[in-house]
């Protein structure tokens, strides 16, 4: 049902551009594996579970929980569902929560019509969202500097500034 | 004489002299679309820093409006989650009832982003908004709200975003303006009943900005 095609791929590193919350990169490295992946023309009635990376192209109804790896919802995806994931990328429609154990991007073509939940949110202009972003920390230890510090100078990581997490937010 | 009202309506934007709003008199159809214009926003540095001192464990915001990446990114570090409602204010009666019941299990918030998304509303869904936020907001919740004093005004709701603490800027998807319907300052106290005013600045182009709190 599902297939393997090296040509579709996630465009981008997720927070490659745009706003977040975070720190601009990914907190961890995920499969170099190219994604299962569910072609424009499928679509799937059911839950999804397992351990590789997704791209939905087609058409979900059903839970998906990848809590390990990364989602991508495509530009032509269109979800239904409820996701889990470590990584969620939407670039089409998602109508359901989602919840990311790292982060969450809604790139520019990206519609989500629910709740999101993740240390770190990334969304572009242009992505149409409508929901709750909750960005209380789960279980990683604050690392970085107060809210005022942070605030008014943001702090350099190897030349790059970066933003403050929502776990150093809420550490004080 | 156009030009000389279109000046009188310029909000203020420190070291520019554009425009935000076609000037009274200026066919809506010439105003295209009108580029996002930036501006000190005294009553939004007021609620910002108002609701900073707020406690800061769990607080969370909610804005009426559109959301986008720069505002996301102002408010997420203010606040540990942000509700995104995008108020359709095209709807009415029953439909814009069920929009408000669609989010029955928000809040609560500790801050609220009205915009000038009020001032579309009519008299019988804004005081259903007035409910929906009392029942999702504390005592000392504080609610930033742009409310036009005059008419003619745009048609349709302006995208604002957060530059910084103190800096807004607007963009009018709908540069066109017409007569619409207008709250009266009565009107408005009795349907956000659960909120006073705590400050309001008047702006050059007639619309006056306002921070209310929760009672």
């Amino acid at each position: 049902m599902w297939k393997k095609d090296e040509d579709v791929k996630p465009k981008a590193p997720p927070f490659a551009e745009g706003a977040s919350s975070g720190d601009g990169q990914p907190a961890a490295s995920f499969s170099t594996a190219p994604p299962a992946v569910i072609g424009a023309s499928l679509n799937v009635n059911g839950n999804i579970a397992g351990t590789e990376d997704l791209l939905v192209e087609g058409k979900v109804e059903g839970d998906i929980a990848l809590p390990n790896n990364v989602v991508t919802v495509g530009g032509s995806g269109v979800v239904k569902a409820r996701i889990q994931a470590a990584v969620i990328i939407v670039e089409g429609k998602v109508e359901g929560d989602l919840v990311g154990e790292e982060q969450i991007e809604v790139r520019r073509s990206g519609h989500v019509l629910g709740n999101i939940r993740a240390p770190r949110v990334g969304l572009e202009d242009g992505a149409q969202f409508k929901g709750n972003i909750d960005m209380s920390p789960k279980s990683k230890p604050a690392a970085a500097p107060a809210v005022s510090e942070a605030k008014s100078e943001p702090k350099k990581d190897h030349g790059k500034p970066v933003g403050k997490t929502a776990d150093a937010k809420l550490s004080g | 004489m156009a030009n000389l009202l279109g000046k009188l309506l310029t909000r203020s934007f420190p070291g520019k002299s554009e425009t935000a709003f076609a000037p009274l008199g200026v066919d809506p159809k010439e105003v295209k679309e009108e580029k996002a214009r930036g501006y000190e926003s005294r009553a939004f540095a007021l609620w910002a820093d108002q609701f900073e001192q707020l406690e800061e464990a769990g607080r969370r915001v909610l804005d009426l409006g559109r959301m986008n990446s720069t505002s996301f990114q102002y408010l997420s570090q203010l606040s540990a989650g942000v509700g995104v409602m995008d108020l359709n204010v095209e709807l009415t009666g029953t439909a814009f009832q069920m929009q408000l019941t669609e989010h029955a299990d928000w809040g609560p918030f500790h801050g609220v982003l009205a915009w000038d998304r009020l001032n579309y509303l009519g008299a019988d869904e804004l005081a259903l908004l007035g409910d929906w936020l009392e029942e999702r907001t504390q005592p000392g919740a504080l609610l930033f709200a742009c409310l036009a004093t005059r008419t003619p005004y745009a048609t349709r709701p302006a995208n604002y975003r957060i530059e910084d603490a103190r800096t807004l800027s607007v963009a009018q998807e709908d540069g066109g303006q017409e007569r619409t319907r207008r709250h009266t300052p009565s009107m408005l106290k009795r349907a956000l009943s659960a909120f006073t005013s705590s400050r309001s600045f008047l702006l050059r182009d007639g619309m006056q900005e306002h921070v209310l709190v929760r009672n």
